[in-house]
């Protein structure tokens, strides 16, 4: 499960990044954040790692607090990021080993790792290559595969299909649907309203630092989702 | 996981160009720095031995009442890892009979290329070559990783950015060791192929203990400065910049930039000078006690009677053996005390002069010292008998040998000087009893150079700062990176 309450950060330079931001995501749900350039999507995933502070308010990672105890908070939690970049010259194989060590799966063997970069659609002959020789498309699929074999409960994504082609975000996609059925809470930041429609429980619209809207898949499953984004942007200008 | 961060990083390196690059020129570089060094040591060997042979062989005996004897310095063993100030730390030492020795330094021994480009022996490879190569390692360890996004997915794991930091420094290091010790193994089995150096000995052995326990920290230190600058930088470009500044501020700047300062800050007279202000010195003492001598012998004269303007080479009846008799028992107060007032007057002129040049090499041994480089050339040049303290170690050899050779050759000679203020002087030479000149012999000069534990213990502020450079750059990276922004 992934908490923010009241979540505030407001830059050394003084910009709003985050105003009072508070949502929750339950295991087995994706919660899409949309927003423009600067609307906060990133910095939200930042304050769950840890990378920064916040100014005011907390937030949790099943049920441990980011900022007080962060490095317990990211035993739960993997994170994907816009553009996986790993280690060029090793293996698909090592850099999936390391990042297991790294989140506690120790001594596993080839056939487990193997396993792991097949089910989320590399092919055979990928998981010995050097990453140097990936396509963007494989290293987000090996990004899930990272995610994957941590098993957190909670998942943290920034933009992951961004300049993916066609076919790999919908395998992307794919990868997802059945992280939320094993039960994962999932946060993904995105720009493609399309994706999201296709594959959020719930979509929170964010306009500088603010929360102003959160939808449920109910309301937008049928609707055109990107009519209610730009409807509650121009609501949030207007608003005092 | 610290294991694991340590293989990960000591894969990644071994992967990485740099280290196949840093190999090569480690594997080449060293052995080859440690040959030119042991022919050096071989050639200057055996010139020693050919000088000393031939000069006992044509000097050594039947020695005279004023022979000017001369001490050869061998060269230490351990200059094959420094040859230091060994080109400029003078070959032999020449005694006079009035008490002062003479420090010679033949020319043309060593060729002008090698001072001009300075010699590619151990001490350089590692001051220049291997502190760089470390610094190529290491300088962007942490900006490279943010630029590549890859510390974003690493610190979003449970990993403490201590425990990161430190595998990279261990990591590194530890990498950086193994073509250098390889590279080092080939370098002293060249070493052991030498018929003129004992490997095995004590001497050696403990002097290479120490200069590769030194190197090994120096290692570390310049390993923490290049992980530690790239905790100050956020892409390689900046950080590569970054090392290569520090690089030339640490190894060509301060050192060089230091003994300059020093000699504008406390400008000194040249050992030349001195040397002339104290033989000026003694000069003028020994001609105010001639003419007290002269003096002497006139009144000796005068009060037998005997014609001053009449002065004789040697005494022409008992009269004048009286008068001579008289003068040689007078005399000698007068010559200890001329004695003692030039060698008073020398060791003063020297001890001032050595304390300014004290004074003037401690205000640029202290600046230098901001440098790691410069501690550890300080105090591998001192292991290897070649550093700073080497011309002073040489003057109390040829001092000692000096009273050596007054014990067992000028003082079992008699030398009497007649002579009145009328001008004219008689000198009589002649052995003590009981001492035969044909079967006396010019002492050798048992050159003793400092011990390794001696150098370590009058480097200790050098070896000392080494650690506390490596301490101060990881607590400052340490520090640094808790604060790195890595987004």
């Amino acid at each position: 499960m992934i908490e923010l309450n009241e979540l505030t950060k407001r830059y050394e330079d003084g910009i709003l990044a985050l105003d009072h931001v508070s949502y929750t995501i339950q295991p087995g749900e994706i919660f899409c954040l949309l927003g423009a350039n600067g609307a906060g999507k990133t910095t939200t995933v930042n304050i769950l790692l840890d990378f920064i502070q916040p100014t005011s308010g907390s937030a949790f990672i099943n049920g441990q607090d980011c900022n007080r105890f962060p490095l317990e908070a990211k035993k739960y939690v993997s994170y994907v990021s816009e553009n996986v970049q790993l280690y060029g010259m090793f293996t698909a194989r090592q850099n999936l080993r390391f990042f297991a060590e790294l989140g506690g799966k120790k001594g596993l063997k080839n056939q487990e790792l193997d396993d792991v970069m097949r089910s989320v659609g590399l092919p055979e002959k990928a998981l010995t290559m050097r990453l140097k020789n990936y396509s963007k498309g494989m290293r987000q699929k090996l990004g899930i595969a990272i995610a994957l074999i941590k098993d957190p409960p909670a998942i943290l994504m920034d933009e992951p299909t961004s300049g993916l082609d066609p076919r790999s975000a919908n395998e992307f996609l794919d990868q997802l649907r059945k992280l939320r059925e094993r039960g994962k809470a999932i946060l993904m930041t995105t720009h493609d309203i399309f994706r999201a429609k296709q594959i959020a429980d719930r979509v929170g619209i964010m306009k500088q630092g603010r929360l102003v809207a959160v939808r449920k898949r109910d309301e937008f499953k049928h609707a055109d989702l990107e009519q209610i984004y730009l409807r509650e942007m121009e609501a949030a200008e207007t608003a005092p | 996981m610290f294991r694991t961060l340590i293989v990960k990083e000591i894969t990644e390196t071994v992967l990485d160009l740099r280290f196949a690059i840093v190999t090569v020129l480690f594997l080449v570089l060293i052995p080859l720095g440690m040959y030119v060094g042991r022919e050096d040591y071989e050639r200057r060997l055996a010139n020693y031995q050919r000088e000393h042979q031939m000069y006992r062989e044509h000097y050594g005996k039947n020695v005279g009442a004023s022979v000017e004897a001369q001490g050869f310095r061998h060269p230490s063993p351990l200059s094959i890892f420094a040859s230091g100030l060994d080109p400029f730390i003078p070959d032999k030492a020449v005694t006079s009979r009035s008490g002062l020795v003479r420090a010679v330094k033949e020319p043309g021994i060593d060729n002008a290329e090698a001072l001009l480009f300075g010699k590619a022996d151990f001490l350089f490879n590692v001051s220049f070559i291997v502190s760089l190569a470390a610094l190529i390692f290491t300088f962007n360890r942490i900006s490279g990783e943010k630029e590549r996004g890859t510390l974003r997915a690493i610190i979003s794991n449970s990993v403490r950015r201590p425990e990161l930091l430190l595998a990279k420094i261990v990591a590194n290091y530890a990498t950086l060791l193994i073509p250098f010790t390889v590279a080092l193994l080939i370098a002293l089995l060249i070493l052991g192929t030498s018929s003129d150096i004992s490997v095995f000995s004590a001497e050696f052995l403990s002097g290479l203990a120490a200069v590769l326990t030194i190197t090994f920290l120096f290692i570390l230190v310049m390993v923490c400065l290049g992980v530690c600058l790239s905790t100050f930088t956020h892409n390689s470009i900046a950080s590569i910049m970054a090392a290569f500044l520090v690089w030339v501020v640490f190894v060509l700047g301060v050192p060089k930039v230091s003994p300059m300062i020093a000699e504008v800050v406390y400008p000194i007279e040249s050992r030349n000078v001195a040397s002339l202000g104290q033989r000026i010195a003694r000069e003028q003492i020994e001609k105010e006690f001639d003419q007290k001598k002269r003096q002497l012998y006139d009144q000796c004269r005068a009060e037998l009677g005997l014609d001053l303007n009449r002065f004789s080479s040697s005494p022409r009846d008992e009269t004048e053996k009286k008068a001579n008799a008289r003068y040689d028992q007078e005399v000698v107060a007068m010559e200890a005390e001329c004695q003692r007032r030039v060698t008073d007057a020398v060791r003063q002129l020297e001890q001032n002069y050595r304390n300014r040049r004290s004074i003037q090499m401690s205000v640029a041994v202290n600046l230098s010292r901001l440098s790691p480089a410069s501690c550890y050339t300080y105090l591998v040049a001192s292991l290897s008998g070649t550093g700073t303290a080497a011309p002073d170690a040489f003057i109390r050899n040829a001092e000692r040998y000096r009273d050596q050779v007054k014990q067992t050759i000028y003082d079992n000679f008699v030398i009497k000087r007649y002579g009145g203020t009328h001008g004219g002087t008689a000198v009589t030479g002649r052995a003590i009893e009981g001492f035969d000149e044909s079967k006396a012999s010019i002492p050798d000069m048992e050159y003793q150079y400092t011990t390794p534990a001696q150098a370590l213990r009058a480097g200790w502020m050098d070896a000392f700062l080494l650690v506390v450079f490596a301490v101060l750059f990881s607590a400052v990276a340490f520090v640094r990176f808790n604060k790195y922004d890595v987004r």
